[in-house]
């Protein structure tokens, strides 16, 4: 009997089903360490050029200047101005209710970097898909989010990352004469499961930095 | 031996078969949501304005209670939230969006009352699948859009326009904004607002 419940366990929980019969949200990559979601459309080098070299308003906190490496008095940068070896872009939108039931585990990405990534230097950033900055820093300060955030009000930064859905993440290795390039990502509800996953695949790239 | 083998053999064939049929009947709320296709702007005249005393009315909220817009008079600011339907794009976000963004809506003792058109039973499952939404949802059913039509933004398909009426606590209308069906309204004007009143 006791074998037979395990098996049943093991077999909901593959299944994306709890015990109790309620469905899960979670539909896709979210039991299985190690699994990459692809993003659902086929972005592109240039699109992702697109994104990185789109002038963006420099943070008002001096911390977050200092954080990304443009604290040198410009107005605007591109993200391919950040000085970082692994940059992460996570892309989540106020007003979606699962960007919401994600932002736990969003605000634990960097504590669950550490660690992880000493070898290289890593930094996030977010961007609020369809959010004024009003909406994406209120976003950002009810769930503690401690990186930088930006307003992608009309979609053009996360449409060149090939986003259809929120919240989306992705890791770009990036050198140091403004070059990246895309090594991973995930797109749908972040559980604590795909989180560890997450980082651990981004740590396993600054090992191999 | 070989009969209690084939049948933990058949046991666990039907445990993955249902294993599989349940995964692939498991959903996100955006896969339920409809695509209404193109839509105007705008498709009402409004029948109120600001300055004025708003029209009152009882809806019945999702455990079926009514609902007065002249019980918070004296007690609280109110947000009318209209939006066209339950499971359409953006009126699926725009309330969660609320959510978030509870604390300008403490700090201004205001309350948000979202009303639809649609009946209680589908409020019930849309806004459940949504994960719950925390303030008043209420049902402008029946008869068929009585409040929206009151307050001038009920569109001719017989939806409400997606439309925030700010009544402060002596019941007079201070903003209104009848927005781009399609579009969500930056919270920041909403917030802006509350925090003149």
């Amino acid at each position: 009997m006791h074998i037979a419940k395990s098996i049943l366990s093991i077999a909901l929980a593959f299944g994306g089903v709890s015990l109790t019969g309620t469905l899960s949200a979670e539909v896709d990559c979210l039991t299985v360490p190690g699994c990459v979601v692809p993003v659902s459309s086929s972005p592109n080098k240039s699109s992702f050029s697109d994104t990185f070299s789109t002038a963006l308003a420099v943070p008002y906190d001096s911390e977050h200047r200092t954080y990304l490496g443009i604290d040198d008095g410009r107005e605007t940068f591109k993200m391919s101005d950040i000085r970082a070896d692994i940059l992460v872009v996570l892309v989540f939108d106020m007003y979606c209710h699962v960007c919401g039931q994600s932002a736990d585990n969003m605000s634990r990405l960097e504590e669950k970097l550490n660690g992880k990534t000493d070898d290289c230097r890593v930094r996030i950033i977010g961007l609020g898909r369809g959010d004024t900055q009003f909406e994406v820093e209120t976003f950002a300060r009810k769930f503690k989010l401690d990186f930088p955030v930006f307003s992608d009000r009309k979609h053009g930064l996360s449409d060149g990352l090939g986003v259809t859905r929120t919240p989306s993440g992705f890791a770009f290795i990036c050198d140091a004469n403004g070059g990246f390039e895309l090594v991973d990502s995930f797109s749908g509800y972040l559980s604590k499961l795909k989180l560890e996953a997450f980082t651990n695949r981004v740590g396993a790239l600054c090992s191999k930095e | 031996m070989m009969v209690a083998k084939s049948k933990w053999v058949k046991a666990l064939v039907w445990l993955w078969a249902g294993t599989l049929a349940a995964w692939s009947q498991t959903v996100e709320v955006s896969e339920l949501i409809f695509q209404p296709g193109e839509l105007s702007s705008r498709d009402s005249v409004l029948k109120v304005d600001v300055g004025e005393s708003a029209p009152d009315f009882s809806l019945p909220n999702l455990t079926g209670e009514l609902v007065s817009l002249s019980s918070f008079r004296g007690k609280k600011n109110v947000v009318l939230s209209f939006v066209p339907a339950a499971w359409t794009p953006v009126c699926s976000a725009q309330w969660p969006g609320y959510e978030v963004a509870e604390d300008y809506f403490k700090d201004t003792d205001t309350i948000i009352l979202g009303i639809t058109v649609d009946n209680v039973p589908t409020l019930h499952a849309w806004t459940t699948a949504m994960g719950g939404i925390g303030f008043p949802v209420l049902s402008d059913f029946h008869p068929h859009g009585e409040v929206a039509e009151t307050y001038g933004v009920l569109r001719s398909n017989g939806v409400a326009e997606r439309a925030l009426f700010v009544i402060d606590k002596k019941g007079i209308i201070r903003y209104i904004d009848v927005h781009d069906i399609t579009e969500r309204p930056p919270l920041e004007d909403l917030v802006k607002t509350l925090r003149s009143l």
